[in-house]
């Protein structure tokens, strides 16, 4: 028994799609990986480094990120939908917000 | 080790309150910002003739067009704002401007844009409840109440921190 219905991978250009038909939450959990390894990751080297991380700068940064890539699978019909990619947006956007109302020192 | 700062004044490492001059520009640089942003992901869209673009949602299109209203309004207000400083004259033994025009261009503009930005992208993620409004509400009343402490300290010829 199988726990979802497995692509078919003899027509690679839709792999995607068909990953996404069998299990919808690929999309939104690739999108907060991306933005969690950038952002963790980011944070833990710069503490590292100087002892010290600037959040708002590494959420800015986690949430291009998460923009480039979720604009790239817009592309595409099937992979992504508009709701998802509205609220990248608004994440980035608030990352901004926090960003620039933010006093923390900024290597920026 | 060299510390860098994002704000003006501030490069000795202590945390300190914004003043009027880095509370504006700050406000300003958001309303850039979210231009930025959602003028990437349409023009994204449209240049790679993408499945679908920001451009379908209506409240985010409506939320682009306001903000980019609004920083060419500021953009206007701020040089008659500047004609009208190198018009004016200070009279002797007056340290203030009898009216706060000076200060109108940040009150009415700038925070208006973070006000839509704000609104807007709570509604998206969080929904309309009523619950939730009184939050957004209140936390727009914040960013005013701190916008009208910051005009009246400078007004009234204090450091505005």
């Amino acid at each position: 028994m199988t726990l979802y219905t497995l692509p078919n991978a003899t027509t690679p250009d839709s792999i995607l799609v068909q990953i996404v038909a069998a299990e919808p939450a690929f999309t939104p959990l690739l999108l907060l990986f991306t933005f969690m390894v950038i952002f963790l990751g980011g944070i833990g080297r710069q503490k590292a480094r100087l002892g010290t991380a600037d959040y708002s700068m590494w959420a800015v940064i986690a949430s291009i990120a998460m923009l480039l890539l979720s604009v790239v699978l817009s592309l595409v019909t099937g992979i992504i939908q508009l709701d998802w990619l509205v609220i990248v947006v608004v994440v980035t956007i608030f990352s901004g917000v926090w960003f620039f109302m933010s006093q923390k020192q900024s290597e920026v | 080790m060299v510390n860098y700062s994002n704000s003006i004044s501030n490069n000795k490492g202590e945390q300190k309150n914004m003043s009027q001059l880095q509370w504006t520009i700050s406000l300003v640089l958001i309303g850039l910002f979210t231009i930025a942003i959602i003028g990437f992901a349409v023009n994204f869209a449209a240049d790679n003739d993408a499945a679908f673009s920001l451009a379908d949602d209506p409240e985010l299109s409506a939320l682009s067009k306001y903000t980019r209203d609004n920083t060419s309004e500021f953009n206007v207000q701020s040089a008659n704002t500047y004609t009208s400083i190198l018009n004016s004259s200070i009279t002797g033994e007056s340290s203030t401007t009898k009216t706060g025009g000076q200060f109108s261009l940040t009150a009415t503009n700038s925070v208006g844009v973070v006000e839509n930005i704000l609104r807007v992208g709570f509604t998206k993620i969080f929904g309309g409840s009523s619950g939730f409004g009184i939050f957004i509400t209140t936390f727009l009343g914040l960013i005013v109440f701190i916008t009208v402490l910051l005009i009246w300290k400078t007004w009234a010829g204090k450091i505005p921190d």
